[in-house]
């Protein structure tokens, strides 16, 4: 019977070692597979179940009970042939709800696609992307990709936000994006005068909260609209 | 000398509390014309703007701490954080 709540991370370079361990942290039960030994035990502490296992032999993912798994990540980007003989036999033979697969071009991305695989991400392209917009703009500080036309991002709130209410800015209707989360230091002082702040996150924040100096507002939208507001 | 270090400290402290963050970098700055080479001061003004995001500043303010003070653990605390970013 399949477990949707159990992961399968198959790779485990550094992109499917970092997913592996973050969905660990976050409880989830993750299968980590690779075919390299001493990359199965540096993870071996972190997940529930970590195989050393050939996963292009289907008969080892089989034994393992992949055929069980709600969400399978191939992360084993750089050997396509590899990639592409496990992304069909999780998806067409072992018919896994969810298959995530690391593509390495787009060229090897539309052949995923082909074997419908559910999402395929392409993490170089991605993080190449974010790294040139946190360079560009001292105010980004992240931006999450949703879909092709839709982003999440993270920047410093403009000066035109300052001291005024969500309500106030009224972002929804004159831009078409809503203000998700706000991240703000509140100032401390110690005993012995020095400055320090502490942070947090006001999750879903109410209309009446008002943006203060150095917050950073976290905005979901289209991306068209969103590139407006990072240039207010 | 030390009672008008002891007042900018106070009043920084003060408008960086009430997170008026203009003016508390404002009396920091002045602060640091009469006491160039004091620590503490060029410390909080880092912290003041590591609270506003301006993290250039911050990591200037924290370096210069450093330069006169290298074991100012705080300082070198914050500037690696930054740094980590």
């Amino acid at each position: 019977m399949k477990n949707n709540n159990m992961f399968a991370v198959i790779g485990l370079g550094r992109f499917g070692q970092a997913v592996a361990e973050k969905l660990a942290e976050m409880n989830v039960d993750v299968m980590a597979i690779d075919k390299n030994e001493q990359r199965v035990e540096e993870v071996a502490n972190t997940v529930s179940h970590s195989v050393q296992l050939n996963a292009t032999n289907e008969s080892s993912l089989k034994e393992v009970g992949i055929e069980d798994i709600g969400t399978a990540i191939v992360a084993v980007g750089e050997d396509i042939a590899s990639s592409i003989l496990i992304c069909s036999y999780l998806k067409n033979d072992a018919h896994i709800p969810r298959v995530i697969a690391k593509a390495i071009d787009t060229r090897h991305g539309a052949v995923l696609s082909k074997l419908s695989v559910d999402t395929v991400i392409y993490p170089e392209k991605e993080s190449g992307r974010r790294l040139a917009e946190r360079l560009v703009s001292k105010n980004i500080f992240d931006l999450i990709d949703l879909s092709d036309t839709h982003s999440i991002v993270e920047l410093r709130a403009p000066e035109l936000f300052v001291d005024r209410t969500i309500a106030d800015l009224d972002l929804r209707k004159k831009y078409n994006v809503n203000v998700i989360a706000i991240k703000r230091k509140t100032p401390i002082i110690d005993s012995e005068s020095l400055a320090d702040f502490k942070e947090e996150t006001v999750i879903s924040p109410r209309a009446d909260e008002t943006i203060i100096k150095g917050d950073i507002v976290v905005i979901i939208g289209q991306r068209k609209n969103l590139e407006i507001i990072k240039n207010l | 000398m030390e009672e008008k270090k002891e007042s900018i400290l106070e009043t920084a402290k003060f408008y960086f509390l009430n997170q008026k963050y203009d003016k508390a970098i404002e009396i920091y700055r002045e602060g640091l014309e009469s006491y160039p080479d004091e620590p503490q001061l060029y410390f909080n003004l880092g912290v003041v703007y590591e609270s506003i995001n301006d993290l250039e500043n911050a990591k200037e303010c924290f370096e210069k701490v450093l330069s006169l003070d290298k074991d100012f653990k705080a300082a070198s605390d914050h500037l690696k954080e930054i740094i980590g970013n």
